[in-house]
């Protein structure tokens, strides 16, 4: 089952072409990265596939329905920002997620909160950057998606709290979804992706089962990285 | 777990079960754990720990039982096996990076015997 | 989901000015006790005394009395025209600011979206208003003699209830005339942010659709006067069919407007 298909998508904005042609497509129970630097139109592409951007050109559907609101029912972003009001408690972000997505999993989000050691009562302003990062992320895999797409889920973040994300990150998959995950840290998460795509410049260069992509080169996800990208 | 860098990472997994049953940590009829749980430890993908299920499965180091979980096989045979095939291969590896630095066969021997009768120091000195 | 947009939306707007509201009605408590328990006296009730429509000014009125007073009368007419600023910095925020992911992600139709900001908006505006308007009775109540004022107040309420229909038709116009208003600033910035985030250039695209918009408003508003279709009348107050027409078509012009900016123009 086809997750999401992107076709031939090209974005521009009035001085820069943001991604030309680009072509993807996530099949269920894969979790999958898309990686590329700074710039290279990684973010671009998200919001594209969760309906917040639109494409100049080229198709893009979610399980074969077009993106708008319809497609936002099933899709879970996590955007790499703070994007909760300081003034919400852990109880009341909670709570407004349980109202506007009918798939959140009230009993996966008191785990997961557990899991990363927060409580309902704390409030956003007097959380660190980690535990922001955290509390984005029970809110997002606690929703029951078919895509859940994950921008920069280590950024910013400690190593013992990287560990807690990645860990969240596994236990949340299931074979009836897809997970799109962008991140710098190719090292850390490399080993968790079935397939990846290589974004450089709008385009993709390279994309495979990152199996394949190790074994071929007889290289590390990172130094493949590394070659793709070194100017 | 730290993983090399291009072999497959469920070899690599494989090969650490089978060194764990090697040393006695995992013995025959253990259960091993869920395919969730090694991914959680591990920090990998369950497909990956899927492949490593069906590489142990198919060397017959482990076997399934439907709704209850997959069991390390038993029998000393198993043991002996992987003990001799572990060895082969750890060795294989130690005296191919060793022959790249263009030992003999004497040099690696005493290079051996060195590093044991070392060990062996330290454990009496305790 | 329309319910839980609207609850969501006073909630943030409640939580944006919480603090404002309770300072208010402090200050307001401080000055009015400060007055009345300091500056107050026969003189002052004297001036308060409304006969037959006319205010007669009181003698020996010290100047901070007379500059609390104002003070007073400018914080209730500021806090009853709050809500209209709050909304419309709220709705920019909500399309620009860092919570527009929340804001976008919500899978929801456009127009509800756009509704439940402006019932919100109207509800607030409501709220505010009431308490403006509280406020200067309380105010007037505390200084002056409290059976004169009572009398009025019957009079009032007399007039309400015989024109009970022109009163409730005069709030609803007032309503409704609001929510217009808004809708047509909502459309505003809409317009506006569908070709930048970037204020320095929103805010005078902005700006330019609002005047092209009410200008051809005033304009087509005129022309209709010539042609007022019918004339017909719901109680003692006359309306013009043609212009009726032209408020409601220009409120749903602007929800649907909007609506459809907000699905398929807006973009993070």
């Amino acid at each position: 089952m086809i997750t999401l298909k992107a076709e031939n998508i090209i974005k521009n904005y009035f001085k820069k072409s943001a991604l030309s042609g680009v072509s993807i497509q996530l099949e269920q129970g894969k979790i999958v990265g898309l990686l590329g630097p700074n710039g290279s139109g990684k973010t671009t592409f998200l919001k594209l596939a969760t309906g917040l951007v639109r494409p100049t050109s080229g198709s893009i559907t979610v399980c074969d329905r077009e993106i708008g609101y319809r497609s936002k029912e099933l899709v879970a972003l996590l955007p790499d920002s703070e994007f909760l009001y300081d003034w919400m408690t852990i109880k009341e972000a909670r709570d407004t997620y349980a109202a506007f997505f009918a798939d959140f999993d009230m009993k996966r989000f008191v785990e997961l909160l557990d899991f990363m050691k927060l409580s309902e009562d704390m409030k956003v302003k007097s959380l660190s950057k980690g535990m922001k990062e955290k509390l984005a992320l029970a809110l997002t895999l606690s929703r029951d998606a078919r895509l859940i797409v994950l921008d920069e889920p280590l950024n910013g973040v400690d190593p013992v709290a990287r560990e807690q994300i990645l860990g969240a990150i596994v236990r949340c998959f299931n074979q009836e979804s897809t997970i799109l995950i962008t991140s710098h840290l190719i090292n850390e998460v490399e080993s968790i992706l079935d397939e990846a795509y290589f974004l450089k410049e709008g385009k993709i260069v390279l994309h495979g089962l990152t199996d394949v992509l190790r074994s071929e080169r007889s290289k590390s996800l990172d130094e493949l990285y590394r070659e793709v990208f070194a100017c | 777990m730290k993983f090399n860098d291009s072999a497959p990472i469920y070899l690599q997994i494989v090969e650490k079960i089978k060194a764990d049953i090697v040393a006695g940590k995992l013995k025959g009829g253990d259960k091993l754990p869920s395919v969730r749980e090694i991914a959680e430890n591990f920090k990998v993908n369950p497909n990956t720990v899927q492949r490593v299920y069906m590489e142990l499965e198919r060397e017959g180091v482990a076997y399934p039982q439907r709704g209850i979980g997959t069991f390390i096989a038993e029998g000393e045979e198993l043991v002996k096996k992987l003990r001799s095939t572990q060895a082969y291969k750890y060795t294989r590896r130690y005296v191919g990076e060793m022959k790249e630095l263009g030992m003999g066969k004497e040099e690696v021997i005493k290079n051996v015997e060195s590093v044991l009768e070392e060990d062996k120091n330290d454990h009496t000195e305790g | 989901m329309l319910g839980k947009l609207i609850a969501y939306e006073l909630v943030k707007k409640w939580k944006s000015s919480k603090f404002l509201l309770l300072g208010y009605v402090m200050v307001q408590a401080v000055i009015m006790f400060v007055i009345r328990v300091f500056l107050w006296n026969e003189e002052i009730s004297k001036g308060f005394y409304i006969n037959g429509g006319s205010v007669s000014a009181g003698n020996n009125v010290s100047a901070t009395f007379i500059l609390l007073t104002v003070l007073f009368f400018i914080l209730a007419f500021f806090i009853g025209a709050y809500p209209f600023i709050e909304s419309i910095y709220r709705y920019e925020r909500d399309l620009s600011g860092k919570q527009a992911y929340l804001e976008l992600m919500i899978p929801a139709v456009g127009w509800m979206k756009v509704l439940a900001k402006l019932i919100a908006t109207v509800v607030g505006l409501a709220i505010c208003g009431t308490l403006s308007l509280i406020s200067m009775f309380l105010f007037f109540m505390v200084n002056s003699n409290f059976r004169y004022l009572m009398d009025l107040v019957g009079q009032f309420l007399d007039l309400m209830a015989g024109n009970g229909l022109e009163v409730a038709l005069m709030i609803l116009f007032m309503l409704f005339s609001l929510a217009s208003a808004y809708m047509i600033i909502f459309f505003c910035i809409s317009v506006a942010k569908s070709f930048t985030h970037k204020n320095t250039i929103a805010v005078p695209i902005g700006i330019f659709v609002f005047i092209i918009f009410t200008a051809c408003l005033g304009l087509v508003s005129g022309y209709l006067s010539r042609f007022p279709i019918v004339t017909f009348k719901i109680g003692e107050i006359a309306f013009m069919l043609s212009s009726t027409l032209l408020d409601i078509a220009v409120i749903l012009a602007t929800l649907a407007g909007t609506s459809w900016l907000i699905e398929k123009k807006i973009e993070h």
